[in-house]
């Protein structure tokens, strides 16, 4: 079952006035393929993700059409959303050290979703054992009964990342899994990933900052910008053959193609440029670059947001 | 559990030297305040003058010639034999008058404790569920209104509502039991208006952590997540609050007693104070200090039970 985004546009009401977090994004995220948002920090990338879940808080104003297969998501009532929540789409959250209840034991809270699915007590207490040493939990038993702080934050991320397939979800959308972690972490978050993919034949959306890990691990990347697609390829086109000059930029970051920075800093969401948001900061800028907003063209097998190549 | 225990001894082990502290207090402001003990005993009936070698034989009957550490010494070794000494008024064993005195308070405070926690979670929890709504804003309203009314702005108006209009309730006294419910009211009620909106900020403040957004993303319905999750979390300053409040509670509330007529320790420490009779008032302030410190222990033991991170917090 696919998501599809139609015309999203989602608006938070600060004291600082209206930030347009996702600008008016059209996307397709196949079913069984693994699906990477990437971008800067305030690219609107988390939003996306728990824009899909309905789990904004309520200063925020949403418009266009969110679709699991045939159903419509954003027009659905909170009851509705909640027996979607967890069962079809699941969420690893961010910051693994803060996401889990710090006053209640890991077990009860991966318990928590088979009880919430309708299992009975002892039913619930054997499969979280069994999730835990599938997770690669050696010692299930002293897990379930250690409080979150009790955890390092790889055990935290597995905690987590246990709790979003306990109920057998088509959808993982994981907001920034590799954050804060280190590098050895990173790979073991990597692995689980890997596992979870394979055995639970989920459908994964991973919104990161970690390119390296985008490239590893997904199928199709998405590039974000100040809340807009600015390209969309296959994982290997994006790295081998970066089309948009942002995503051309973001690729050079890298530490081993040279580390070079891209200058300057993404626009203030309450004062967004006019034409292509990008222009700022864009080594090609054009006349039109600054008056014309350039559309999502497609180019071979991916699409690129940039008049350069229409 | 070991962890646990080990916080709870330290706890208990560092109430100690505040308790010291409290009867080296409570005897001290005995020592200050003393305009003089046997010159007021013997002043008792105005028309006597007693002449100067009547007051000084007093005072060395009394004791308060000797050296202070030896009075202390002597006081708290009555202490802790159960001797709060005498009064100086009437002679009457300043313990046992308290004794006696207590259940009224006790009970006064037991009931208006009951109240709050039973209001202020209940109103506190509803007001989240029904937050912005027409229920949350109507109570948050009349909240702020209800703490606002002094407590005995409000004892006067029940009394002239329900006593006098009415007539459902007696004035004062202690007799029937319903005498009780509003001298309870007119205590607890401003204190469960502001458990209320203490415990509904606090929750909101929980709602919005990140462990709530995973909660809500396994399909917890809002009530669900204010009660299994965010609830426990959110207590801690509820409950530091009501200790407070129950601690000062149970030193009697005097103007509640006396408005009432409650023969409560309240109204005991009143009369004490007014005569000027510093073995009650010694007796006294070492009676609330413990029972203060007792409490506030307690609700210590509380929190750590209810937030596993402060007892077992070496590890984070």
């Amino acid at each position: 079952m696919d998501i599809r985004v139609e015309d999203l546009y989602v608006r938070f009401a600060t004291l600082s006035g209206d930030i347009e977090a996702v600008n008016h994004v059209d996307l397709t995220f196949s079913q069984d393929q693994i699906t990477g948002l990437i971008g800067e920090s305030g690219s609107g990338k988390s939003v996306l993700g728990l824009t899909i879940m309905g789990l904004l808080q309520s200063n925020a104003t949403v418009e266009g059409r969110i679709f699991l297969g045939e159903r419509e998501l954003i027009s659905l009532s909170e009851k509705d959303l909640c027996a979607i929540r967890g069962r079809e789409i699941a969420l690893v959250a961010q910051n693994p050290a803060t996401s889990l209840n710090p006053s209640q034991k890991v077990g009860r809270q991966i318990e928590e979703v088979f009880r919430l699915a309708g299992e009975g007590k002892v039913d619930s207490t054997r499969r979280t054992h069994e999730l835990l040493e599938r997770m690669g939990f050696s010692d299930s038993e002293r897990v379930m009964h250690s409080y979150p702080f009790e955890l390092s934050g790889g055990m935290c991320q597995r905690i987590l990342t246990a709790i979003a397939v306990a109920a057998h979800p088509r959808w993982i959308i994981a907001d920034e899994p590799t954050k804060g972690l280190d590098a050895v972490v990173r790979n073991q978050v990597y692995d689980t990933f890997c596992m979870v993919k394979e055995q639970y034949n989920v459908s994964l959306i991973v919104i990161t900052h970690d390119l390296l890990l985008a490239r590893k691990f997904c199928d199709q990347i998405v590039v974000l910008y100040s809340g807009r697609v600015l390209e969309i390829n296959t994982a290997q086109a994006i790295f081998n053959n970066p089309r948009h000059p942002y995503t051309q930029g973001l690729i050079a970051s890298l530490p081993h193609l040279g580390m070079r920075p891209m200058p300057g800093f993404s626009a203030a969401f309450t004062d967004q440029p006019s034409g292509c948001v990008f222009h700022p900061r864009c080594p090609y800028i054009d006349e039109d670059c600054r008056k014309i907003e350039p559309k999502l063209i497609p180019v071979e097998e991916g699409s690129v947001r940039c008049h350069r190549y229409s | 559990m070991n962890d646990t225990l080990r916080y709870i001894m330290t706890k208990i082990f560092l109430a100690i030297p505040i308790l010291i502290g409290i009867t080296l207090l409570a005897f001290g402001l005995g020592l200050i305040a003393r305009g003089d003990p046997a010159l007021a005993r013997l002043t008792v009936d105005p028309d006597y003058i007693p002449t100067e070698e009547e007051v000084q034989a007093l005072r060395e009957e009394m004791g308060l010639t000797d050296p202070i550490f030896i009075q202390y010494g002597r006081w708290i070794s009555g202490v802790v034999k159960g001797d709060l000494g005498e009064s100086y008024l009437d002679d009457k064993p300043v313990l046992s008058e308290m004794l006696r005195l207590l259940p009224n308070t006790l009970l006064l405070s037991f009931m208006s404790l009951t109240l709050i926690v039973v209001l202020g979670l209940l109103g506190g929890i509803l007001l989240v569920v029904f937050q912005d709504r027409l229920f949350d804003v109507i109570g948050r309203i009349l909240s702020i209104f209800i703490m606002s009314v002094p407590g005995f702005c409000l004892a006067y108006f029940m009394i002239w509502v329900f006593a006098q209009k009415l007539k459902l309730l007696p004035t004062s006294g202690t007799e029937p039991m319903t005498a009780f419910i509003m001298p309870c009211l007119a205590l607890a009620l401003s204190s469960a208006c502001l458990v209320a909106r203490l415990l509904r900020s606090s929750i909101l403040g929980e709602l919005v952590q990140d462990y709530a957004l995973t909660a809500r993303a396994k399909g917890l319905r809002k009530s669900q997540l204010v009660f299994r999750h965010t609830l426990r979390n959110a207590l801690t300053p509820s409950v530091t609050h009501i200790a407070n409040v129950f601690g000062g509670f149970l030193g009697g509330s005097m103007i509640t007693e006396s408005i009432f007529s409650i023969p409560g320790i309240g109204t005991y420490a009143l009369t004490a104070i007014n005569n000027r009779d510093y073995t009650a008032i010694q007796g006294y302030v070492l009676f609330t200090g413990f029972a203060f410190v007792l409490v506030c222990l307690l609700s210590d033991l509380i929190c750590s039970y209810l937030n596993p991170q402060i007892r077992l917090g070496r590890r984070v």
